[in-house]
């Protein structure tokens, strides 16, 4: 149904399964080589290279012809620097501070500080953001909010600003949820956060259920152009055109992503998102420390309870019973005791028990029995005691002399009485904490419905357990001559019959008494533990993958998931050496991770790390197709450099920020920017969106530096969002641009005007376009004159004069002091400007020229651009 | 006008940056197009394409395997449905058009009727993203961004690509999005309302904007003195300019006070109104004037419209938002010799089923196995009718109609063959048509 590539049947040869050392990959192409050793190479001007890397850039240029363009100057430094590193300008002091340490340490004290700061975090979070096409919505036909995927935006700014080993970057991100269980238990949380990566996966159609093979597509295509620079995604339909990936290998992944159990981010067809992952962060667990102390307390109470009614053990046993009648009783049936009535006269002695007990057989439902059980002193004052009679509804006093008995072990009074049972009018229950064994009384003199049950008039019924059987206890208030009257009956249709047995009980009664208050104080420890239960804190959620049941994928031909092919065993590509997922590992993530940074593919994840790090701070990456790394991407500029780049980052421990302190430090980075001839000049370079927005808010001194957290999205109680009505907004706020939420299905309008990162699909590079409509935002946006309005204000009390001001504005938006023809333009603009303005008063009206003047250069080259 | 302007003594702008130049294929027949796109589903047997025998087998169960009704409760059973208007010959060429489009189908001898469209998908966000972009699940450029790509602009004060659309569509702005193509081939939305561009209005007086716009130019001259060559920095001076143009000339495209009364008449037009689908008709036609290379306009958005479930009954109002505008449109742009090199596209996402689970249901479902559109204008034969759906107008009979075919005869029109317009991405060359499409030839004059 969809054709997504051009990408027509070419036979590609499959490769051998070979096992294969660790970053060696079989295969001709140049990326699934190991990495070379390359010497570093000698250069004619040996005085240049300030690093190693720059002899190989230097030999380069050496054998074109061709010299770098010579040194920049300290303050262009100083803010190419800030801006590579945190996506900010230097303040007037940093850069005050950097231009007076002349200390040969001076550069690299400041590398060191921007790395050691936050912000360094957020800007480089935001470039993995992009690779990982990161949005805050699902992207189906309602693009309906994924309120819990920011955990993972933050967690990759921290891991950027923890300089997490880059390997384990990778594990983390595919396999996090799997690698919790290595401990340390405080990381477990960060690691299942991580699989956000996969998690937030675009979602598509009406159902997204219907549609996950073009998630999984999405997750397989995105892991390989993010870790493996290859675009795996072209294989769904067909044998890659060009790289040797196989349809095969694409279903070996596609059946570990199967094996995983992505979150329900919610859809048209069915709106409540499941399956996302508790996690303990540190706000939860400051949250649930106090509940988790009141819990275990409950705990403990319960097992007090018990251990005190365990006590009693022995004087049960001391209560030898004596039966004195029993019978069986078929379903539906009645038995009367006594068959005459001599046979029911007894003499007890006072306190003395008479036990009635009903047990189930094969199944305990369905068993309610009837129990007309009447009790007649024959001397003295004759008086009588009728089960059914004997019960009240009013908890306070319950049983009188009689006693429902829980008999599954020894005798446990039922003294919870449960008013529930009171919504059918008429009805009186008595329980222990489970529902059964129970006494029911219909306490009314008409017949009551209960359930499946009609109870009598004054009618009595006790319902055995799951466990074992139920009984009633008579403890005699008198000694004498009694007459015992007693009906029991099957009153529940379809029960299989009980079992009944009268005995006496001589001391139980009194044991029974000493058991009441341990039964009420268990009672109330059981009610205790329930309700410190139902106030367990919310548990954080993280938008975040779990394992599922491990399957494997059958080929979808032409990726057509209705007409499957063949079953395909998860693996790695056969590229990697195509080794098979271990029956017992699960779906293989956690080996595919390992692959990627341990074994065969290795080399390949740090080159196409490394690239993405020198495009970051020299604008084109070696490769210039840094998400292609394939036959059908550019081969790299200098393979010796990348290689010898690749080598140093495994050297390093994968430290992405050692790899940051290389590169800066180099002769080639802090080249000129200007063109001079057949000099190689530093690429001069456009502010990102986000830097754009970041710049005008940090001047203007209205940037929040607090890092976002959750959107706030609408409840997902009432989700009732569609394609007709889909989920749609723009949150405002003061903090950094990466805090933005971003939604699939609508550009947010300032990213997309200054080339943001598409959501919909991993974005490598960001173009850098020139449009009038983004001249038309510095002209006219609200934003950009209420930043100016801002800052003009700020200025106003910074700097005592007009010139001073303009003299510190020009030194926070450009890095430098203004010169004589600024200060002439300047003086011009704001006479003819406040000429202009004559009805406004003092200081709005200095304010009001001054923003004028900032929103002019608000929209200078200088600002936008990094030399 | 910014030729005119003081601000940038020795600028002469020439292109929109980014822009390539014209660089059509061949010789092409149409210079600009203005797509019409009717959002919803509009039903084709109650349009475009008569059924007598619907009308006849009314009430008749028939057995499909049709994906609106596949595991659907209460759609065990289906019924044809009449259709609900009557159907007239008009034109020298008889074509027969329903009484829903009485003004339309005074021009069916400009319009070449293709009455055996499909689609891939059922859905409308998959169905009208697929329409726009050729892809049915994935972002990707719009039809527009393609074609403004390929072609470039013909005025530097304008965006090549605009949208007029009161409501979000659909799949919201991926509708009109450049996806991979450079940015500045994306569709400039306008919203008919106060401020139809974002942005567009200046917000300080035009001779203090001069004045901070000199003062910039004049900074930016410092700055690029220095760093010359910079192709970019320079191009960033003349996007200054002509943000500037188009804040006079948006406005200007979209004040109506010059056209006649004759001319607003034909749209259905009141003297001072800014909203309706008759702006945005005249608004295209102002629009392509002034050499805008694609001009999109949609009728509703994502609800509220031809989407009728519930009540056929409700395609009456939204015939009759879009009827007389565009048969106004049509007739204005002929007039005006327009027509001769502007190619006019009306369509929707889907059709909609000539049956429904019972025969009375008054509404009727999805349905993308037929459908009609129509093409107008240069290039197009004009009185002709394309194609044929099965006597109940449930399946395409003959000369079958994909949308991807759709797109090669479009950009066929535009002087670009689908198959060469390609943009390298992701390690592949990319194509509005993917893997498919061919051109429609018999619908080319």
């Amino acid at each position: 149904m969809f054709r997504l590539h051009v990408c027509l049947l070419a036979l590609v040869p499959t490769l051998p399964l070979l096992a294969v050392p660790a970053g060696a990959i079989a295969g001709g192409h140049w990326a699934f080589q190991p990495l070379a050793s390359p010497p570093v190479p000698a250069v004619r001007d040996a005085a240049w290279p300030k690093t190693e890397p720059d002899n190989f850039f230097l030999a380069r240029l050496e054998q074109e012809g061709r010299h770098p363009a010579p040194s920049t100057d300290r303050r262009t430094l100083l803010r190419r620097v800030t801006y590579d590193l945190t996506g900010l300008p230097p303040t007037v002091a940093e850069l005050d501070a950097f231009l007076a340490d002349t200390s040969p340490g001076a550069f690299s004290a400041a590398v060191e500080r921007l790395l050691a700061s936050p912000a360094y975090g957020e800007k480089w979070g935001r470039e993995w953001l992009d690779v990982a096409r990161y949005a805050d919505t699902a992207g189906e036909t309602a693009d309906v909010p994924l309120p819990h995927a920011w955990r993972y935006r933050n967690w990759i700014i921290q891991a950027f600003n923890d300089d997490l080993p880059y390997d384990e970057f990778v594990r983390w991100q595919l396999a996090g949820d799997l690698l919790a269980a290595d401990g340390p238990p405080e990381q477990a949380a960060d690691k299942t956060v991580a699989t956000g990566f996969l998690a937030v996966a675009r979602r598509f159609g009406f159902n997204i259920e219907q549609d996950i093979h073009l998630t999984y597509e999405d997750a397989i295509d995105t892991t390989g152009k993010a870790f493996m620079g290859l675009t795996l995604g072209c294989a769904r339909c067909h044998d890659h055109k060009y790289d040797p990936v196989s349809t095969r290998d694409y279903y070996g992944l596609y059946g570990i992503l199967q094996s995983t159990r992505l979150p329900y981010s919610g859809c048209e067809k069915s709106p409540r998102p499941r399956d996302l992952v508790a996690i303990a962060t540190p706000e939860g667990r400051r949250l649930r420390t106090p509940w988790e102390a009141e819990k275990t307390a409950a705990d403990a109470a319960v097992k007090k309870a018990e251990a005190d009614l365990a006590a009693l053990a022995g004087d049960f046993a001391a209560s030898v019973p004596v039966v004195i009648a029993q019978g069986t009783l078929a379903p539906g049936a009645a038995a009367t005791w006594p068959p005459e009535e001599a046979a029911g006269r007894l003499a007890v002695a006072e306190g003395e028990t008479l036990q009635l007990t009903i047990l189930p057989r094969a199944n305990f439902g369905a068993d309610a029995t009837g129990l007309d059980w009447t009790i007649s002193e024959t001397g003295g004052e004759k008086r009588q005691w009728s089960l059914a009679g004997g019960f009240t509804p009013d908890p306070a006093h319950p049983v009188g002399a009689w006693a429902v008995l829980d008999v599954e072990k020894d005798p446990r009074l039922c003294l919870h009485y449960d008013a529930e049972f009171e919504k059918t009018p008429g009805m009186a229950a008595w329980r222990g904490v489970d529902l059964w064994p129970s006494l029911l009384v219909n306490t009314r003199t008409e017949p009551v419905k209960f359930q499946t049950l009609t109870m009598p008039p004054r009618s009595a019924a006790v319902h055995p357990g799951p466990r074992g059987g139920v009984a009633v206890a008579w403890q005699s208030p008198v000694g004498g001559a009694i007459s015992i009257r007693l009906v029991v009956s099957e009153i529940d249709p379809g029960g299989d019959g009980v079992d009944w047995k009268l005995e006496r009980r001589p001391g139980l009664g009194a044991t029974l008494e000493r058991q009441r208050p341990l039964v009420l104080a268990s009672l109330e420890a059981v009610k205790k533990l329930a309700e410190t239960a139902r106030r367990e804190p919310a548990a954080d959620l993280a938008f975040a993958v779990a394992e599922a049941k491990p399957v494997n994928a059958r080929i979808q031909k032409k990726g057509e998931p209705k007409d499957p092919g063949a079953e395909v065993p998860r693996k790695l590509p056969d590229l990697f050496g195509g080794a098979l997922i271990p029956d017992a590992a699960g779906s293989g993530r956690r080996e595919l991770a390992d692959w990627l940074t341990r074994g065969p593919a290795r080399d390949l994840t740090a080159r196409v790390m490394v690239n993405r790090l020198w495009q970051g701070h020299f604008g084109e990456g070696l490769v210039t197709t840094p998400n292609d790394f394939g036959t059908r991407g550019q081969p790299p500029s200098d393979p010796a450099l990348l290689d010898f780049l690749a080598g140093k980052f495994i050297a390093s421990g994968w430290s992405v920020k050692a790899m940051h302190r290389l590169l800066l430090s180099s002769a080639a980075w802090q080249r000129d920017s200007a063109v001079h001839d057949t000099a190689s000049a530093f690429p001069r370079r456009r502010l990102t969106a986000e830097e754009i927005r970041d710049t005008l808010l940090l001047v203007s001194g209205t940037l929040d530096r607090t890092p976002g957290q959750a959107h706030p999205f609408p409840a997902e109680t009432g989700w009732a969002f569609t394609q007709h009505g889909p989920f749609a907004a723009v949150y405002e706020s003061n903090r950094r641009s990466v805090y933005l939420m971003v939604q699939r299905t609508r550009r947010h309008p300032f990213l997309a005007l200054f080339d943001g990162a598409d959501p919909n699909t991993s974005t490598p590079v960001r173009s850098q376009s020139t449009v009038p409509t983004q001249a038309l935002y510095f002209l006219n946006d609200p934003f950009v004159h209420s930043q100016a309005k801002a800052l003009a204000a700020r200025l106003q009390q910074a700097a005592p004069d007009e010139d001073a001001r303009l003299e510190l504005a020009t030194r926070e938006l450009y890095g430098r002091p203004a010169t004589d023809e600024e200060h002439r333009l300047m003086a011009t603009f704001l006479t003819d400007t406040a000429a202009a303005i004559p009805s406004l008063t003092e200081p709005e009206r200095s304010i009001e020229t001054r923003a004028a003047w900032l929103r002019v250069l608000f929209g200078t080259s200088e600002l936008l651009y990094v030399d | 006008m910014v030729a005119g302007s003081s601000l940038f003594p020795g600028l002469v702008s020439q292109l929109l940056a980014g822009l390539p130049a014209g660089r059509a294929h061949f010789a092409p027949r149409a210079k600009r197009i203005i797509f019409l796109f009717m959002s919803g589903g509009v039903s084709h047997i109650d349009t475009w394409d008569p059924k007598p025998r619907l009308a006849a087998d009314h009430g008749k169960e028939v057995k499909l395997n049709h994906p609106e009704i596949e595991n659907r409760p209460g759609y065990e059973r289906i019924f044809l449905k009449r259709p609900g208007w009557k159907f007239e010959k008009h034109g020298q060429c008889g074509t027969e058009v329903s009484e829903l489009f009485p003004h339309m189908a005074g021009c069916v001898d400009d319009i070449a009727l293709i009455r055996s469209m499909h689609t891939s998908h059922s859905n409308h966000y998959n169905a009208t993203l697929g329409m726009h972009t050729g892809s049915f699940a994935f972002a990707r450029p719009s039809l527009g961004s393609w074609v403004s790509y390929g072609l470039g602009s013909e005025n530097a004060n304008m965006p090549s690509f605009i949208v007029l659309a009161p409501k979000t569509p659909y799949a919201g702005s991926q509708v009109w999005a450049s996806d991979f193509l450079p940015a500045a081939h994306q569709g400039t939305l306008v919203v008919p309302g106060a401020e139809p561009v974002a942005n567009i209005a200046p917000r300080t007086p035009r001779s203090q904007q001069e004045r901070e716009l000199a003062a910039m130019a004049a900074l930016n001259r410092g700055h690029l003195a220095t760093r010359s060559g910079d192709s970019v920095l320079e191009a960033r001076l003349r996007s200054f300019e002509t943000a500037f143009g188009m804040q006079m000339e948006v406005p200007e495209v979209f004040d109506f006070a010059k056209e006649s009364d004759a001319t607003l008449g034909l749209y259905g037009l009141q003297r001072g109104q800014t909203t309706g689908f008759g702006w945005q008709c005249l608004a295209a036609r102002r629009l392509v004037e002034r050499g805008v290379r694609c001009v999109e306009l949609i009728d509703t958005g994502s609800s509220g419209n031809w989407d009728s479930h519930g009540n056929m009954q409700e395609h009456v109002p939204l015939a009759k938002n879009v009827d007389q505008p565009i048969a106004g449109l049509l007739r204005d742009l002929k007039s005006r010799g327009l027509l001769e090199d502007t190619l006019v596209v009306w369509t929707t996402e889907f059709g909609r089923t000539p049956f429904n689970n019972t025969p009375d249901n008054s509404g009727r479902e999805h349905h993308n196995w037929a459908f009609s559109s129509w093409l107008a204008g240069a290039g197009v034969k004009p009185g002709i009718v394309h194609g044929e759906t099965d006597e109940y107008g449930v399946r395409v009979a003959t000369d079958a109609v994909h949308v991807h075919d759709f797109h090669a005869t479009i950009l066929h029109l535009m002087g670009l063959n689908h198959e060469q317009l390609t943009f390298r991405h992701s390690g592949r060359d990319y194509r509005l048509t993917d893997v498919e499409g061919n051109v429609v030839q018999a619908v080319l004059a």
